[in-house]
């Protein structure tokens, strides 16, 4: 169990590397650089742990209890390491033949059924709900939306009349899409900034504000200093 | 035209630094001294609510964590809210992950809403955090396909002797997926919605809403917006925590950049239209 | 032959899992699950490169005294104590949780939360009323602010179900849009590398 003490420190320590990480919207300067370092490197090991355990438990383990199968794909990706060979890279992409194979075929399969087949079904909505106008009205948008958004890249050949009329409707409902879209992601970033500041409200991580606060003073002070004095160059 | 000295121009030149400032302002200060508007329940976070609601007591549930930690401020309020009602409902619990980082996360609702994870009494019975599945959408037929392919749980244990696993033998025992994920659902409804008709609700960050619209409600009968969701749905389960508390910021904060777009637009107008033809 | 032998590989092994996912021939799916648990050991090991390269860049940039071998320095280190502590203690042990928990997790979200800064700097400066289809983005965009809010409920009670509709009416179809075409063109993409033209895959040289 993590006692109270190192509870204090690591309210701390996240409030310090955040604050190190927000240094960033004064300007770009050392201590945010240091920051995105650290983050590279804590997350880059912690994937490799995560990824090992993975390969331990579910492969080595049962090599070593006696499962062969697992000698295969265990063999097979120490070719991956062939990657930084320049005479031997062709054997680089057997395993990853191997792996793209596998991916894509996944994807593809299923992608066909639920992102093309599934969504046309989706689209056969009734163009009139009767005594329902609400939905009637609905629905028209939808079928004609959809219609009107894969029209609209259509660029083969140029649209005149009625599917000019049904590419332009596609592209208003477009743009209520990506107006949408960034409503959406903007109240995504606000809730991270939100949560950011929550902790640094915390105690003890709430003493470093004051702090961050005397540094960014200075910070501009000295920036404000800097530009009015005026440079003297060399051989003058 | 526009001087150096107009009023439009200082608008359009402004450090963008003061801007980041005001942000930060309209964030922290209702952090301090909230106003305490109400927060309505919307009709997606409903829907979660019913379906989790109407699901009896036993029934397995799956929450794959599909999260980065970057997204955990958003992501981790519902996670919390939505395993408290799983455990008011006493059902049962199997977390997985399809992220590096999701392990992380379903230890730590356990912890906050069981009290403990691997040493609790129910570990294992009621429920189980298998951990990282490596390999991505593979990751997920697989696991979809066969449950029981994961020889160990995030804490090293033997899984193939625990209770909670035992009646798995494909994603058809599931009676919900719950994805959590701030990159996206498609993936899900491929793997375990359409090939083995599971129900999914998405614990989504705001990002991902829109693409999951498609599937609302036909393949995803509910959802979570965001922090939003998340506060919304500490309401229903009468459990308020920090999503509810941020709110208040996110509004001030959401009401700060409509002026920016405002303002913005006044100047542009106001050049355009002073601007010799 | 360094170029044939993988790319039948790739046909394969998409022929296999496509064949899987829309037949029911047990010896079919038996052989495409054994593939695609062995590629899941695969990605996990191929992480490795991305360690070996990504050490070697830093590293060469502080032999060579480059600028910023401080913060490569630093960053290596940060990588060997994960990977030390991890593989000594275990992932699900609680100091590495507490490890995660104050170090990736504020550093992971604080960088992520840059974006919102900028993306409102962004919004004041550059998101202009120029034309109809700007005008429209723009009202979809405060509609959906506004509603999502509770300050826009207090204004007006018809944000949030404006909203609603928006995001549940033309959203819906736009997307759809989008995601159908993105599937028509992944198919298109598989059919390349059925065909052998899409070689990309296979690094340089291919």
């Amino acid at each position: 169990m993590i006692g109270l003490d190192a509870r204090l420190v690591g309210i701390l320590l996240s409030g310090g590397l955040t604050l190190m990480a927000y240094s960033f919207l004064y300007r770009e300067n050392r201590v945010s650089r240091i920051a995105e370092h650290i983050y590279l490197g804590a997350a880059t090991g912690y994937g490799v742990v995560l990824s090992a355990k993975y390969v331990y438990d579910n492969a080595a383990v049962p090599l070593a209890k006696g499962n062969t199968f697992w000698a295969i794909p265990l063999l097979s990706s120490l070719l991956l390491y062939f990657y930084f060979s320049k005479k031997h890279f062709w054997l680089y992409r057997l395993p990853t033949a191997a792996i793209i194979g596998v991916g894509t075929g996944i994807v593809v399969a299923a992608d066909f059924r639920t992102r093309l087949t599934e969504q046309i079904k989706a689209t056969l909505l009734p163009l009139f709900v009767a005594n329902d106008p609400y939905n009637t009205v609905n629905n028209l948008i939808i079928v004609f939306g959809v219609l009107g958004a894969l029209i609209f890249f259509y660029f083969s050949k140029e649209l005149k009349g009625p599917t000019r009329t049904l590419a332009d409707f596609g592209k208003y409902i477009l743009m209520v899409t990506f107006g949408a879209s960034f409503g959406q992601t903007f109240m995504a970033r606000i809730s991270l900034i939100i949560g950011r500041v929550q902790s640094l409200y915390i105690w003890p991580a709430s003493i470093l504000l004051p702090l961050a606060a005397v540094l960014v003073g200075v910070a501009i002070a000295w920036d404000r200093r800097k530009q009015r004095t005026p440079r003297v160059s060399a051989g003058k | 035209m526009a001087t150096e000295k107009d009023w439009t121009h200082k608008l359009a030149t402004i450090d963008p630094r003061v801007i980041f400032l005001l942000l930060l302002i309209s964030v922290a200060a209702p952090l301090l001294m909230p106003f305490g508007l109400p927060v309505g329940i919307s009709p997606p976070t409903t829907s979660t609510f019913k379906f989790i609601e109407g699901l009896p007591s036993g029934s397995l549930v799956v929450s794959a964590f599909d999260m980065s930690a970057a997204v955990a401020p958003e992501c981790y309020p519902q996670v919390a809210a939505f395993t408290t009602h799983l455990k008011n409902k006493n059902l049962k619990i199997i977390e997985v992950a399809f992220d590096s980082a999701g392990p992380m996360f379903a230890d730590q609702a356990l912890r906050d809403v069981f009290g403990a994870s691997k040493d609790h009494p129910l570990y294992g019975k009621n429920f189980i955090n298998l951990g990282y599945i490596a390999g991505g959408e593979a990751a997920m037929k697989t696991f979809a396909g066969n449950p029981k392919v994961i020889q160990k749980d995030f804490y090293g244990k033997d899984v193939k002797d625990l209770e909670i696993m035992q009646p798995l033998s494909s994603a058809r025992d599931f009676k919900l997926l719950i994805v959590i994920s701030g990159s996206q659902v498609d993936n899900f409804v491929r793997q375990f919605g359409d090939p083995h008709g599971v129900p999914i609700v998405g614990a989504v960050t705001a990002v991902l809403v829109t693409r999951v619209m498609p599937y609302y409600p036909a393949k995803v009968v509910g959802y979570l917006n965001g922090l939003r969701g998340a506060a919304e749905y500490e309401q229903l389960v009468k459990r308020p925590g920090i999503a509810l508390a941020g709110m208040d910021a996110q509004s001030a904060a959401h009401l700060l950049v409509i002026i920016f777009i405002i303002v913005g637009n006044v100047g542009y107008i106001v050049r355009k239209t002073r601007r010799p033809s | 032959m360094k170029l044939k032998v993988p790319l039948a590989i790739t046909i394969i092994l998409v022929l296999l899992q496509v064949t899987d996912y829309y037949l029911k021939v047990p010896v079919i799916n038996t052989v495409a699950a054994n593939f695609t648990v062995a590629i899941l050991v695969m990605s996990a090991i191929a992480v490795g490169i991305g360690i070996i390269s990504l050490t070697r860049i830093h590293v060469r940039r502080i032999v060579k005294k480059r600028p910023h071998s401080l913060e490569s320095a630093i960053m290596l280190i940060t990588l060997a104590i994960f990977i030390l502590v991890g593989a000594v203690l275990g992932s699900g042990d609680p100091s590495y949780i507490y490890m995660f928990q104050n170090i990736i997790v504020p550093l992971d979200s604080a960088m992520f939360s840059l974006a919102g800064f900028f993306m409102a700097s962004a919004a004041y400066r550059a998101f202009r009323v120029r034309s109809r289809e700007a005008m429209i983005l723009l009202v979809a965009a405060v509609i959906v602010m506004l509603g999502q809010a509770p300050i826009g409920e207090a204004f007006w009670s018809g944000f949030p179900i404006l909203s609603q509709w928006i995001l549940d009416v033309p959203n819906t179809g736009g997307v759809r849009a989008l995601i159908m075409g993105i599937a028509i063109g992944m198919l298109s993409l598989t059919i390349r590398m059925l065909m052998g033209h899409e070689k990309g895959y296979l690094g340089t040289g291919a």
